[in-house]
């Protein structure tokens, strides 16, 4: 400070008695004084926007544009002499441009504000264009001034306050003009465009001292005044003039630097002269700057209040009153026929809501009671199935222990009866004794047979048979059967015959099981047999073909007796069906032979019928599927294994 | 190898008749095979329940066992795995006589090491049979 010598003071505030009218002038020179504002609540989320190219946008809700009715068209205002212009655009736009990330990134700069502070800085900075001057601003409540209630962004294109002289002349060749931050000495604006963001002290160290300090205009001068030093730089042969403006409020010093022994005496003199004029407008420039942003947002502050006040959801308040007779009250109007429109918006969806609300709440209500009685039944339901489930195990094991329950008493008797008949024929006991005997053990045999069925039968019906599956020759399970019933066939003087004519095919299945099922269909053959009558047993390749598999082999028994009603045929696969008087089961017989036969053949992807003519016979088919070349490697040793019924794809060969 | 030179050393020293184990809860049960026993001419032990079968077992070193499955106490399944795993018992012949004739009850009793699996109604006859073939006839010995 010491090596600058201060050459005078301009005070800019005493010939401006009119700062507005001043400042119309200005803006008539200009073309305005702001190109666009910003309304953001406390969070930065934008509530309003003017931009003199497109109009007017209300944000609502965030950053989300809310969609309001378009307002009919604002008329211009300002003075008829045109001194303010009129905003361009003044209607709501029905087309809502985005929020800007860089204003996000401004209002979060907010932050930093204290209650009523602003803030100033350049926007869109591009190499060999004239900045864009922000000011940002937090709004506080009239009646809480501590109280943040939003922030105010005021964008001035600085192409407006740069006259165009100063903008396309340089000051001689050394001339500069550049914009510094007081105190850090950045360099915001330069005219040569590789300065802007670096330090004073780094470009022009000499300027320095004088660029980063304050200039503010004296105590006495209106708030927003100017204070220009003249100064001369020292410590150069050519010395330099330096122009350093300044005001109270604006953190940046405007810095005009020119080499006055550049210029000749004439050119001296423009040159001069041009420095002087270059000066004042900037000195206008600043002036319009910092009174612009106190202007507005004094101006405004109740549309702004307004604004945040809609914007926090009251919309009960009075008409904004703006006579300011420019773009201000533009603005408020604007504002009011907005305010206007979402209340009546609102009270819409208020009533809808309504209305909504009562149907929402009659449909709960129907829902929650058909909820409940679905759960209900649901648990009922459930309820039935698990009771279900355990009937069946209940079944199961009741089954179970029953046949073994039985089979304990059975074989004592069994065993006595066996001990006694034994011991009778050693003491040469007469026969009739022994024969009773001999009945006791058939019948104890019977009961047993009648037990093992019934859980064979459970066990088959329920899933839980285990097949012992095997390859064996058809004629060899057909003999096996015979072999069995030899002596019944004796007994009774049955010619039997044989037509197999299918020796060699093997069957895939299991063995006793099969057995069983042709002892069955044989021992009833038997029975239904008079004294000396035939009865053919065969095997042939069956008509039919299994769905989608190979061959089947028919085994078929054939009698010569009785012969089955045919109301009869098909039930005689029930279980514990007795055919008439004249019935198929006879002494010996479980009721449970067929019923079983019908489950084994099923289980193992065949068919079991009868055919019969009263008096003429019957004939029982069994169709078996022949063992095919995939299922030879598992001919013996397979582990027994679980078999669905009927469906051609449950054989375990399919 | 020392299974026939014991044998031989037990008919030298004592000619006592083969002895045979029933264990059965059913009173009846155990009477019947004891009596088709006896009268085969072995000698005979019996047990109503699991645990004093395997006492007894222990004891007595029968050459031949019957066991019930379901017996109060140790199952048969049971006393025919430790009597199996005893090395001092694991010569007994072990046939598991059951009312339970399924494939996993044979499985079963066949993986705990039994020898025979019978199932019930039984025939006295083929009983006395099999006791013949596996023990010799006790009659005719000494």
């Amino acid at each position: 400070m010491k090596d600058v010598k201060s050459r005078g003071v301009v005070r800019d505030a005493e010939p401006l008695h009119d700062l507005r009218r001043y400042l119309g002038s200005l803006f008539a020179e200009y073309g305005g004084y702001y190109d666009e504002f910003v309304l953001a609540d406390t969070r930065g989320y934008p509530i309003f926007r003017f931009d003199r190219s497109v109009g007017a946008t209300v944000y609502r809700e965030s950053s989300v544009p809310y969609p309001i009715e378009p307002a009919p068209p604002v008329p211009p205002t300002g003075s008829p002499d045109g001194a303010v212009p009129a905003p361009r655009g003044g209607a709501f736009s029905a087309v809502l441009p985005a929020f800007r990330e860089a204003d996000r990134l401004t209002f979060q700069a907010g932050v930093m504000l204290a209650p009523g502070e602003h803030s100033i800085h350049l926007d869109d900075i591009v190499a060999g264009r004239p900045p864009v001057v922000g000011i940002l601003r937090s709004v506080v409540s009239n009646d809480r001034p501590n109280v943040k209630l939003g922030y105010i962004l005021t964008r001035i294109r600085s192409d407006y306050l740069w006259p165009e002289e100063l903008a396309g002349r340089r000051f001689g060749h050394e001339g500069q003009l550049g914009i510094v931050e007081i105190g850090s000495g950045e360099i915001l604006y330069h005219t040569q465009s590789g300065w802007i963001g670096r330090r004073v002290s780094q470009v022009d160290p000499e300027l320095n001292p004088l660029a980063v300090s304050r200039h503010a205009p004296s105590a006495g001068a209106p708030q927003g005044g100017t204070a220009a030093s003249w100064v001369q730089v020292p410590g150069k042969a050519d010395p330099r003039v330096m122009t350093i403006l300044g005001t109270r409020s604006a953190p940046w010093n405007v810095v005009v630097t020119a080499t006055p022994g550049e210029f000749s005496s004439e050119a001296r003199k423009a040159g001069l002269f041009n420095l002087v004029v270059a000066s004042l407008a900037l000195m206008a420039a600043a002036i319009v700057l910092v009174l612009a942003s106190g202007r507005l947002s004094r101006s405004i502050h109740s549309v702004t209040e307004s604004a945040l006040r809609i914007a926090g959801g009251d919309l009960s308040g009075p008409p904004i009153r703006a006579e300011t007779h420019d773009e201000i009250e533009t603005l408020a109007d604007a504002f009011n026929t907005m305010t206007a429109s979402v209340r009546r918006n609102i009270a819409m969806r208020e009533q809808t809501a309504a209305e909504l609300d009562a149907l929402n709440r009659s449909l709960e209500t129907r829902v929650h009671e058909r909820t409940q009685e679905l759960e209900t039944l649901n648990a009922a339901l459930n309820r039935a199935n698990e009771e279900l489930k355990q009937l069946d195990m209940l079944k199961s094991n009741f089954l179970a222990t029953v046949s073994h329950e039985f089979k304990t008493p059975l074989s004592s008797i069994k065993a006595f009866a066996e001990i006694l008949h034994d011991e009778l024929e050693e003491r040469n006991t007469p026969g009739e004794l022994k024969r009773f005997l001999r009945i006791i053990d058939s019948e104890s045999d019977r009961l047993a047979r009648l037990i093992n069925n019934v859980l064979d039968l459970s066990r088959i019906e329920s899933g839980q048979m285990l097949w012992r599956l095997s390859e064996f020759p058809v004629a060899s399970v057909i003999d096996a059967a015979v072999d069995g019933l030899l002596p019944a066939l004796k007994g009774k003087q049955i010619r039997l015959e044989r037509e197999i004519i299918c020796d060699g095919a093997m069957l895939h299945a299991d063995q006793d099981r099969i057995q069983e099922v042709l002892t069955n269909v044989l021992d009833n053959a038997i029975k239904a047999s008079a004294l000396g009558q035939r009865i053919t047993i065969g095997c042939r390749e069956a008509d039919e073909i299994q769905n989608g598999r190979g061959r089947l082999i028919r085994v078929f028994v054939r009698d010569e007796g009785q012969g089955i009603p045919p109301d009869q045929i098909d039930k005689i696969f029930d279980r514990f069906h007795q055919v008439g008087t004249h019935g198929l089961r006879r002494k010996g017989g479980t009721g449970l032979g067929l019923a079983i036969s019908r489950e084994i053949t099923e289980h193992h992807g065949g068919r079991i019928w009868a055919e019969s003519a009263a008096g003429r016979g019957s004939t029982f088919h069994i169709t078996l599927p022949v063992a095919t070349e995939s299922d030879l490697p598992r001919a013996t040793g397979d582990a027994p294994v679980r078999l669905e019924k009927g469906t051609p794809g449950a054989h375990p060969y399919a | 190898m020392r299974r026939s030179a014991s044998r031989r050393e037990r008919r030298g020293l004592t000619r006592m008749p083969k002895r045979v184990l029933v264990c059965d809860d059913e009173p009846y049960m155990v009477e019947s095979v004891s009596y088709v026993a006896r009268k085969a001419g072995f000698e005979v032990l019996t047990a109503e329940d699991g645990d004093s079968a395997l006492a007894t077992a222990r004891r007595e070193r029968p050459d031949l066992v019957f066991l019930d499955i379901m017996m109060p106490g140790l199952s048969g399944d049971e006393v025919c795995r430790r009597l199996k795993t005893d090395p001092s018992t694991s010569r007994m012949y072990v046939v598991i006589l059951t009312a339970r004739g399924q494939e996993e009850d044979e499985r079963r009793a066949m993986a705990m090491g039994a020898d025979e699996f019978m199932t019930k109604p039984f025939s006295p006859r083929k009983l006395r049979d099999k006791l013949l073939r596996v023990l010799g006839d006790s009659r005719h010995v000494g």
